[in-house]
């Protein structure tokens, strides 16, 4: 269970019961951290070309393609039928931040006429408004506001005559010109926000210069004016919804006509776009959603048929609020528990000075957020240098090059060897290094961790021949002793904790090697001093990822050739939760500190193998005790 | 990793508890990939599921791509400015 921080044994059953403001429980509460789609109820009718609105508990889906005037709504359990709209529509603009308060406008009718008329919904009955559009159109760009104060953006009309990017505004009764979208017009994509501050993005642009985009336009209530661009793929056929312009989420859609659906989920603040969960399944031509950044829904889209499932999200904005500070009773384990503050907190990145040596590829690292011990580098280098929070200072040559570290700044140890097998360790006095003892098997690329140079652990990798090796080895100073052999050898694993509680977490094992776990891994194995046992696996595959902290209290970020390598979880001992996203982008750099403060540092990016910057983790000190 | 076919009953059916104790995805066919481990093993226990090898699971897959295209394909220029061609999908 995420966040429990003690155990009060001396209590039993009978006197909690009496204490107030006490849940009594089998078991523990759910981790609600999680920012995740989950499946939702699924809609009775298969839709896509259909507009909608609301809220995730609060929620109206009505039209379709092939048109209809029916109309659903959900109140984040059930579907139930809704009113139905006067005129049967398809690809056709909703408006409304409730199920019960909802307009709809444009599109086209059962016999594909163009549509300029408006109708609202009262939770009801649908009216037809008596204004009407100046334009008709469809597959407008979602719908900004409410059924009161709307916004039709964009769209197409007619056929083959390109895009539109006249912007209509819509007060519950009549239509008036809106502000007009910059460039050549724009289709099929999604808008949000309110009426005075909303949002525009992606969707297709015509001639004459048609093609799916990726950037957004924010509107002030008059005119547009370029936004920021999302970080995936440009695309069209999503949806976004907010609260507000600087709260939105999008998510689905058409990659382009040659490639992928986008399955990704973007978040936007006001300034910049961030990556998301990723939804439960590809949802291409889903044209509207529901709900908040925290509390977010979609439905339908189309995929050889019109889709009847939805996914319902829920998202946090660095903390677990929903049970933090929460005390339960567990009447099966006869424990009183309370979920932690400080451990399933968030923390934040930052970057710091760039380190001094050489940077790149295949760096390791140990010690603390204030004190931290970096190796390697510049490929395979013997460089070594140390972190005082904020800067780099160069330390004396390791004796050789090496694959993994340990220890402190002022006693660390690093052993192995980077792209070939070694066994020579090297033990670093807080002025010299110098060699001290050797492996018992010859590896590289291997996973270590360890709180000082007396009490290191080094585990799976490669052997010489290039195979995985499951051993671990552990170090007192002066010699390697034997240890428990890994679940899934695999090479540049996360690895963090001491020789008895260490964790091992994601890397890679190539196919050729075969069994159950190969690829990048998400695979997560704890060790206790003598054995491994499989932990939670991470929400997503990591190759050569960072870690720092301990089996109950750690932090995983970066790993490469996972698209999107920027990405933090936090272990409590079970599961892993989303933590704030990392402000580089990186893989095979070097890491070291506690949950609470923490750097990576190094590593390669995407475009330049050869980074030499550093972020810096940190968690606000939070406490809590039990009576 | 594991595969299985398995029909989205909605509500429940993937909880946030689940997706926070393990990997879970969604493809075309009703095909499901989760991780291997106690936790997935649980979530299909509860639900209904047939088990497939990787390669079974991938033909599903490719079979309902194949089949989408084909419906693709024979749309009118109007329906695919509105859609996507889908495109292949690589299990994990």
């Amino acid at each position: 269970m995420s966040g429990i921080v003690a155990d009060n044994t001396n209590l039993r059953s009978g006197q909690i019961k009496a204490a107030a403001g006490i849940s009594s429980r089998p078991d523990d509460p759910p981790v609600l951290a999680l920012n995740t789609w989950t499946t939702a109820a699924n809609m009775s009718l298969g839709r896509y070309g259909f507009a909608g609105g609301g809220g995730q508990n609060n929620a109206i889906v009505c039209g379709n393609d092939p048109a209809t005037t029916s109309s659903e709504e959900y109140d984040g359990t059930t579907w139930s039928g809704g009113g139905s709209m006067a005129t049967a529509r398809k690809h056709f603009t909703g408006f409304g931040q409730t199920g019960s308060a909802f307009g709809v406008a444009s599109g086209r009718d059962g016999s594909n006429n163009y549509l300029n008329t408006a109708e609202t919904y009262n939770g009801t009955a649908f009216s037809t408004a008596p204004g009407t559009m100046a334009t008709a159109r469809w597959m407008a760009n979602g719908g900004v506001g409410t059924s009161t104060a709307g916004m039709v953006v964009g769209g197409a009309y007619p056929p083959g005559s390109g895009r539109l990017s006249s912007c209509e505004e819509f007060d519950g009764t009549s239509f008036s010109a809106g502000g007009t979208l910059a460039g050549d017009g724009r289709s099929e994509g999604a808008s949000t926000g309110i009426q005075t501050s909303a949002i525009q993005v992606g969707g297709e642009d015509g001639p004459p210069s048609p093609g799916y985009q990726g950037a957004a336009q924010e509107y002030d209530g008059t005119s547009w004016s370029a936004g920021a661009t999302i970080n995936g793929t440009a695309r069209k056929g999503m949806t976004s919804h907010g609260a507000s312009q600087t709260a939105v989420w999008m998510a689905g859609g058409n990659a382009d006509v040659a490639g992928p659906d986008a399955s990704d989920m973007e978040l936007y603040d006001g300034t910049s776009w961030s990556y998301g969960a990723f939804l439960l399944n590809k949802r291409p031509s889903v044209p509207a959603g529901a709900g908040t950044t925290t509390a977010g829904l979609i439905s339908g889209g189309y995929w050889r048929t019109n889709l009847t499932s939805a996914e319902e999200y829920t998202g946090y904005s660095g903390t677990i609020d929903s049970v933090e500070g929460t005390l339960w009773y567990n009447t099966t384990e006869q424990k009183l528990k309370i979920s932690s503050v400080g451990i399933m907190t968030s923390g934040t990145w930052v970057t710091a000075g760039n380190i001094t040596g050489p940077g790149g590829m295949y760096m390791y690292g140990a010690g603390t957020g204030t004190a931290g011990l970096l190796c390697g580098g510049g490929g395979d280098t013997d460089a070594s240098q140390s972190f005082d929070g904020s800067t780099w200072t160069a330390l004396a040559n390791m004796t050789n090059t090496h694959a993994t570290a340990g220890g402190t700044v002022s006693g660390g140890v690093s052993w192995g060897g980077v792209t070939t097998a070694q066994t020579y360790t090297s033990i670093y006095d807080g002025s010299t290094w110098s060699s001290e003892g050797v492996l018992a098997n010859s590896c590289w690329s291997a996973g270590g961790c360890g709180a000082s140079y007396q009490a290191c652990l080094t585990f799976t990798g490669l052997y010489a021949n290039d195979t995985y090796r499951s051993t671990t080895e552990e170090y007192t100073g002066a010699a390697w002793t034997s240890g428990g052999n890994v679940g899934v050898g695999c090479q540049r694993p996360a690895g963090f904790g001491i020789v008895s509680a260490a964790l091992k977490t994601g890397g890679m094992r190539h196919p050729s090697a075969g069994g159950p776990y190969t690829g990048n891994l998400s695979y997560t194995e704890e060790y206790d001093g003598s054995s491994w046992t499989q932990g939670g696996n991470l929400p997503r595959t990591r190759e050569a990822p960072t870690g720092f902290g301990k089996v109950s209290a750690g932090v995983v970020t970066n790993g490469g050739t996972d698209a999107y390598n920027i990405e933090t979880y936090l272990y409590d001992g079970t599961a892993w939760t989303t933590g704030s996203n990392s402000v580089l982008e990186r893989y095979n750099g070097g890491s070291g500190g506690t949950f609470s403060s923490g750097w990576t540092a190094g590593g390669g990016s995407p475009t330049d193998a050869s980074q030499n910057t550093t972020q810096v983790w940190t968690v606000p000190d939070a406490a809590i005790t039990l009576g | 990793m594991i595969y299985v076919v398995a029909t989205n009953t909605g509500k429940g059916f993937v909880t946030h508890d689940d997706r926070s104790r393990f990997w879970i995805r969604g493809y075309p066919g009703e095909v499901w990939v989760t991780d291997d481990n106690g936790h997935a093993f649980d979530w299909r226990s509860r639900h209904t599921v047939t088990e497939k090898t990787k390669v079974e699971a991938q033909a599903i897959v490719d079979t309902e791509i194949a089949d989408a295209q084909t419906a693709y394909d024979a749309s009118s220029a109007e329906e695919q400015a509105r859609t996507s061609r889908p495109a292949a999908i690589v299990l994990p």
